[in-house]
């Protein structure tokens, strides 16, 4: 076989360098995947994701929540009508704005994308102006997707009778799924 | 106005009555009329204010988008397309269900005065309920399940349709109600306004009659001023005249009262010889001092004409005392 050249004299079909890159691609995937399982939580029980204009030093991909993730950030009862329902109703969830804190949101508009595809802009200033809440308990009840769940965007019409308008109620979202920072 | 009344004096007269109260009621008109204007577009503002939020029954049509998502998700997992999966499948159903479930209770749905909706709405609910457990078992990946899906839900399609129909046709017959109801306020608030425009109109006429009779009167005030200016510069110049005529005459008259006295002196005095018999002498002493009284009594009248022009001037003359005195 002294026909056929040796392995040493043959160019690596893939450069040593680019090795050593992909090697460290590699390595640094696997540690972003170690380093985010503690900030990104599972992936099935994930109910909502926020995205965009978002702290990205933390949040490389996106901050993905499940429900106790989003309880930790500070759960707060709410008593209030809504734009849909008929009567008083309390929920239980947390404050968008405290949300928006939390992923150190940057932006001036948030587009909320619910479950259904539906999808509208809302204005970030509405979240601290009308202390917008993510209802995640209805009535005591964890909600699911069968009652506007997991989670539903509600606007205070009671304290904030201004935003009992149509405007308002076109961005109380109901089974949200994502919201992206613009 | 002033009046006179039977004793000549003059007295304010009273407004009549029947002026005052239709005046009263005119005001009260108007107010009423305002306060009514106020109240209903006030209360339109409210109504205007309770928002339907979805006029169109779109409501309807989600539930019948929804619902073809979820027969198509079935139908594409059932076909093995590759973004097929039990989960999307649970997800599109438990969509329809809070749809539907939220439905009757969504505004303006609520305000449907309708028990076929109602019923429909609850037989569909009904239907999706008995799907439940086979969803549920679908969603913690039980394949079995979603056999025999498409076909438990086929028969629900014309509901689903007949409820989109009906949503939208109850909407647009509360939507009209709402409109008509609008208009009768709008047009109420029109004639309302009318009136108050009605009334404005008889009040600035009110005011213009006033003015007009203000005018009268002052222009008659001006007459009367002038005429009574006019009247008394008569009674002056005409008791100037008087004093003038008096001062003329009292002058005329002394010159031949002077002839009188001189000459009646003369003849008591006997200046140029006696007078015989003597009682002539004596009668001519009696015209000389009536005379002298006629005298007296018009340099009186003299004096009060120049008083009357204040002209009086005291005048110097030397007086026979003692025969003044006698």
């Amino acid at each position: 076989m002294d026909l056929e050249p040796t392995n040493a004299d043959r160019p690596p079909i893939v450069p040593r360098r680019a090795k050593i890159g992909l090697f460290a691609l590699l390595a640094i995937m696997m540690a972003l995947a170690v380093f985010s399982r503690d900030t990104l939580a599972d992936q099935a029980s994930v109910i909502l994701t926020v995205d965009g204009r978002i702290d990205t030093s933390r949040y490389p991909n996106g901050a993905a929540f499940d429900r106790d993730a989003l309880f930790a950030l500070g759960s707060e009862k709410l008593e209030t009508e809504t734009h849909f329902t008929k009567g008083m109703q309390s929920f239980e969830g947390v404050r968008l704005a405290v949300l928006l804190e939390a992923v150190g949101a940057n932006g001036t508009v948030l587009t909320a994308t619910g479950l259904d595809g539906y999808s509208v802009d809302i204005p970030m200033e509405d979240a601290t102006r009308f202390s917008v809440f993510l209802a995640m308990k209805w009535n005591g009840a964890v909600m699911k997707v069968r009652n506007k769940g997991p989670v539903w965007i509600v606007y205070p019409i009671s304290r904030f009778p201004e935003t009992n308008t149509e405007i308002h109620s076109a961005r109380a979202v109901w089974q949200l799924k994502t919201l992206t920072v613009r | 106005m002033a009046t006179q009344d039977t004793d000549g004096q003059m007295t304010r007269a009273r407004p009549r009555r029947g002026p005052r109260v239709a005046f009263a009621l005119l005001v009260v008109l108007f107010v009423s009329l305002a306060g009514s204007i106020f109240y209903l577009i006030e209360n339109t503002k409210e109504r205007l204010r309770e928002t339907t939020y979805d006029r169109g029954g779109l409501s309807g049509v989600q539930i019948q988008t929804h619902f073809e998502r979820l027969m198509s998700s079935v139908l594409r997992y059932e076909t093995r397309a590759p973004d097929a999966s039990l989960d999307k499948i649970a997800l599109e159903f438990d969509i329809v269900y809070e749809r539907v479930h939220a439905h009757p209770e969504r505004s303006p749905n609520d305000k449907f005065d309708s028990p076929g909706f109602k019923a429909l709405n609850q037989k569909l609910m009904t239907a999706l309920e008995k799907c439940v457990p086979a969803i549920d078992r679908i969603a913690a990946g039980d394949e079995t399940a979603s056999e025999g899906l498409r076909q438990g839900l086929e028969p629900l399609r014309p509901d689903v349709d007949r409820l989109a129909s009906m949503t939208i046709q109850l909407a647009a017959e509360l939507r009209g109600r709402i409109r008509a109801d609008n208009i009768h306020v709008a047009q109420a608030v029109g004639w309302l306004i009318i009136g108050l425009a009605g009334l404005s109109l008889v009040f600035v006429l009110l005011v213009w009659r006033q003015y007009i009779r203000a005018e009268r009167q002052r222009a008659e005030l001006l007459d009367l001023t002038a005429n009574l200016r006019e009247a008394h510069n008569r009674v002056e110049a005409a008791s100037r005249a008087k004093s003038e005529f008096l001062a003329h005459m009292s002058h005329e008259l002394r010159t031949p009262l002077n002839s009188i006295l001189g000459f009646s002196e003369i003849i008591r005095d006997g200046v140029l010889g006696p007078c015989k018999p003597d009682s002539y002498a004596e009668y001519a002493g009696d015209i000389q001092t009536s005379s002298g009284h006629l005298l007296g009594l018009i340099d009186g009248l003299l004096d009060l004409s120049r008083i009357d022009a204040e002209q009086l001037d005291l005048h110097e003359k030397e007086v026979a005392l003692f025969a003044e005195i006698e």
